[in-house]
């Protein structure tokens, strides 16, 4: 398995590359793809967002390459930095190019962004905004449902646009904060008492693969589900999960660089535009919930349709 | 033979059983082991799984701090395994959570974050730690790996599990284990001694046979049997005894063949020796009477009135008669000496009276054939019998005189060391090697082989050597044929400082006797001899032919001294005579017996009736002296 992966690895790489020198060429504009590594999420990310800045036959050469590796490489007008240890590494490098970072959670960027030349850089990250979270969730559970959150050292900062959101909603919230693992189960417990679904938040303060069968088995023993908010939470056992595949965080940043690209200022941070809903009807059925097998398309044109609307 | 058997089958068994022993008792062991291992194994993993499985159920009762689940836990682990003693949850600070059971642990076990298992007395302790479950989670949408790790262990499950059941396994594994070894053994026992008896049978047997060989029984053989191991060495040991019988028989016969041969050789040798000493003893004695009778006569004819030619004829007579005693006594000292009845009177003397006598006896012998004699000045005394010394020195000399026709004989003595060498030296015609041992032969003469008898009969030396035989002394020569020879006798210096130096006299005057004596004699001549001389030297003499006249003449007036011959008539005995009269006048009544007869047994039974014996002829001296020695008693 780990043969295959690499084998992958350099078989993805020596295509980027020959597609990068191939489409060099004199005076026009170069973009680097800054990967955190090739393969899986990072390449699916970089290869979406390619695909949209050379869209419609743009005139930019598009270098694709794990970011260690492009050092000497002709200077970018953007470098597009894919994941937070890319983000990190040309932090700590130094580089002096306009940056656009993605497929990053917003308390990486926020702890990794670049003080100065704010007006040259900006990020895609991948945490979906509350209001999407709570939108979803008003969906999927009886009306009445009381929703838990649990905030952590990373995650404080969205508490604000949490409580904003369910106050517009009229959702009942309980926020509890857990400073760190050690107050984990206690913290838990008092969430799990008082809701009647769980919503995690990116915060590996919390939830990380160490806790998370933990926090799942208290759910289920609370008969309480939990939202996840990547594909990985569906497989691990959350009922349902809401998120933006690398494909589409990788397009919608493509699209922020085709804009950079064509004379536009580099927008403000921002979420992700587009998202996926998962759902785990194993679960879902453990927990006695009935949800139509089409359930993730039916909700996600919903949520579409409800954002489109003023 | 009983206990060869047993030895030989106790190490038949033992070279047996020893292998299998070992063998069975290394199995033994070894497949207890292995079987103590695994059972110890198998308890080992059950524990480990036991722990396992409670720590992996445990865990999120320890994440979520649910104590009352974790002892619900605990509680149902031991429930279901009996062996299990105590089980606690420890966090990993290694305060409890939860326990079950009295923990038997008495010290505080190391907790460590990879599982362990250890033996504590009659416990099996494993220590398993409560992991958390790590699931994947991407990285992508959560930043994980800039969190702070978190710890991977929760806390430990402590499972003691009791070996009580392992322990009574094992001692029930090594009691089957003895047992069919023990009954292996047995059966392995069983066998050997079959076999070794089996094989060992025919081995007795034969090993029997051979010891009734070995002590003589050349008639044993070894009975076959049919299921016989070895009929080759049977049969070899039938043959063997055969043959050896066989040739015993043979040796048998050619030894009795010799052994007959030898003994009629010895009893003709044996013959001819008595018949020469009967010769001898009868000679002697037939001639002693008459010449005993002459000499008596002679001295009573010496004591008369005769004239110049008379007196001469007399002396020559006399002469005559006293080599012809001479002769006689020789023959007899020879005889007693053949006898074995000389005992050595050993006492210590000096030997220059010896020297003296012999001077004074043997210088005129050798003046008159025109020798030089010489003895040598000896202050010496020696250890010995004297009169036996003096008789082996007189036959040195006279051999020596006789041999000696020009120039001398020297007696003399030197010290050598702790003997005294007494050395007869004569310038005679000397003695050839080859000859030198002959000469102390009987009978042996040298350059006489026309039997003169004036040169004595060839006794002189061969009494000389026996002897110094009986003294225990040593007698040799050294002789150069034409220039002489010499005899040394070596005699043992005296150690005593008291030295005897009586020597009895010989020969010499004899005085008046006054006493009654009761001659008892069968030959007349004898008796009247005896009475002439006797009355001659002024004694009363009764002179009677047997027994019963003595005792009559003895009734009648009781004697002071009683000679009697030997033999009587009717086969009577002066010993029988002696012993009669004591019987009548008392033990104490001084005897003598003469007699002619010369056999040792004579000379025994005289010494055994405490009686003087005197052999024919009887010197007129010798007569006296003993005589006067009896009445001065």
């Amino acid at each position: 398995m780990v043969r295959r992966f690499h084998l992958l690895r350099a078989f993805a790489f020596a295509w980027l590359m020959t597609f990068a020198f191939s489409c060099l060429g004199a005076g026009r504009p170069v973009v680097w793809l800054a990967l955190s590594e090739t393969g899986g999420a990072y390449t699916e990310a970089a290869e979406a967002a390619r695909a949209e800045i050379v869209r419609s036959g743009n005139p930019v050469d598009v270098v694709a390459a794990p970011w260690r590796e492009l050092a000497g490489q002709p200077s970018p007008r953007l470098v597009v930095a894919v994941g937070a240890a890319a983000l990190e590494g040309i932090r700590q490098a130094g580089w002096p190019f306009p940056l656009l970072a993605t497929l990053l959670p917003r308390a990486a960027w926020k702890a990794l962004a670049p003080g100065v030349g704010a007006r040259l850089q900006s990020a895609v990250w991948l945490d979906q905004p509350m209001s999407r979270q709570l939108d979803l969730l008003r969906t999927a559970m009886p009306s009445n449902a009381r929703i838990g959150v649990l905030l952590g050292p990373d995650s404080r900062a969205i508490e604000e646009e949490l409580l904003r959101a369910a106050a517009d909603r009229s959702q009942s919230v309980l926020v509890v904060h857990a400073g760190s693992i050690t107050q984990l189960p206690v913290a838990l417990q008092r969430v799990l008492d008082d809701t009647d679904v769980l919503l995690a938040v990116s915060d590996a303060y919390i939830f990380n693969g160490s806790t998370i069968q933990d926090i799942l088995s208290s759910t289920f023993r609370h008969r309480i589900p939990l939202a996840g908010f990547s594909p990985a939470y569906i497989k691990a056992g959350a009922m349902l999960a809401l998120y933006a595949t690398p494909a589409q965080i990788g397009a919608q940043a493509g699209e922020v660089a085709r804009g950079f690209l064509a004379g536009r200022p580099l927008p403000a941070p921002q979420g992700p535009r587009d998202f996926s809903i998962g759902i785990n009807y194993g679960v879902a059925r453990s927990l006695g919930l009935s949800i139509d097998p089409d359930a993730a398309t039916k909700w996600a044109d919903f949520l579409r349709a409800k954002e489109r609307s003023p | 033979m009983s206990a060869t058997p047993v030895r030989v089958r106790s190490r038949i068994l033992i070279a047996a059983l020893l292998p299998a022993i070992l063998v069975a008792v290394a199995l033994a062991g070894v497949l207890l082991e292995r079987q103590y291992r695994s059972l110890d194994d198998a308890m080992q993993a059950r524990a480990r799984a036991e722990a396992r499985q409670l720590a992996s159920a445990a865990e999120f009762g320890v994440f979520a701090n649910s104590l009352e689940t974790l002892n619900l836990l605990t509680r149902s682990v031991r429930a279901g395994d009996p062996d299990i003693v105590a089980v606690t949850i420890r966090d990993t600070a290694g305060l409890p959570l939860a326990a079950s059971g009295v923990s038997a642990l008495t010290m505080r076990p190391a907790l460590r974050d990879e599982e362990s298992v250890f033996q504590h007395g009659m416990l099996t302790v494993v220590i398993a730690p409560i992991r958390r479950p790590k699931l994947p989670v991407d990285d992508v949408y959560s930043w994980e790996s800039r969190a702070v790790p978190v710890p991977d262990i929760e806390g430990f499950v402590i499972l003691e599990m009791s070996r009580k059941s392992l322990e009574t396994e094992r001692s029930r594994q090594m009691a089957l284990g003895a047992f069919v070894a023990a009954a292996g053994l047995g059966l392995a026992a069983w066998l050997a001694a079959r076999i070794a008896l089996g094989v060992m049978r025919p081995i007795f047997r034969i090993s029997d046979v051979v010891n009734r060989i070995g002590r003589g029984d050349l008639s044993a053989r070894v009975e076959s049997d049919a299921r016989g191991a070895m009929p080759g060495l049977e049969a070899g040991i039938n043959g063997m005894a055969e043959r050896l019988g066989r040739a015993q028989e043979h040796l048998v016969s050619q030894i009795e063949a010799a052994t007959g041969a030898l003994r009629q050789r010895t009893d003709e040798a044996e013959r001819a020796n008595m018949a020469k000493m009967r010769f001898l003893a009868a000679a002697s004695h037939d001639l002693r009477q008459p010449i005993h009778a002459q000499g008596l006569f002679l001295d009573v004819l010496s004591r008369t009135e005769l004239d110049a030619v008379q007196r001469d004829l007399v002396a020559k007579m006399a002469a005559s008669v006293d080599a012809s005693a001479e002769m006689l006594n020789t023959l007899l000292d020879f005889s007693r000496i053949e006898a074995g009845v000389v005992e050595p009177q050993v006492r210590p003397f000096r030997l220059q009276p010896l020297l003296d006598k012999i001077d004074a006896e043997f210088g005129p012998l050798a003046v008159a054939k025109g020798l030089v004699f010489r003895t040598r000045e000896a202050g010496a005394a020696v250890q010995s019998d004297p009169a036996l010394v003096e008789l082996v020195t007189r036959n040195l000399v006279s051999n020596a005189i006789r041999y000696t026709e020009r120039g001398g004989v020297l007696v003399a003595c030197r010290r050598r060391g702790e003997a005294v060498w007494l050395e007869v030296w004569d310038t005679g015609i000397g003695i050839a090697p080859e000859q030198q041992q002959e000469v102390f032969r009987e009978f042996h003469q040298l350059g006489n082989p026309e039997r003169d008898r004036h040169k004595g009969l060839g006794l002189g030396l061969a009494i000389a050597d026996g002897l110094t035989r009986t003294l225990g002394h040593r007698l040799w020569l050294e002789s150069v044929p034409g220039r002489g020879s010499v005899f040394r006798l070596a005699l043992p210096l005296a150690q005593s400082t008291f030295v005897d130096d009586r020597v009895e006299a010989i020969g010499g005057a004899t005085s008046s006797i006054h006493a009654r004596v009761l001659v008892i004699d069968d030959d007349e001549t004898v008796r009247e001899g005896m009475a002439r001389l006797l009355e001659d030297w002024g004694c009363t003499c009764v002179a009677v032919e047997t027994i019963e006249e003595a005792l009559a003449a003895a009734r009648r007036q009781r004697p002071d001294v009683v000679i009697s011959d030997y033999r009587l008539r009717e086969q009577r005995t002066g010993s029988e005579a002696i012993a009669a009269l004591r019987a009548e006048l008392g033990a104490d009544l001084p005897a003598l017996l003469v007699t002619g007869d010369t056999a040792p047994e004579r000379l025994r039974e005289s010494a055994a009736a405490n009686v003087p014996l005197l052999h024919k002829p009887v010197s007129a001296q010798l007569l006296h002296r003993h005589l006067v020695a009896l009445l001065s008693r």
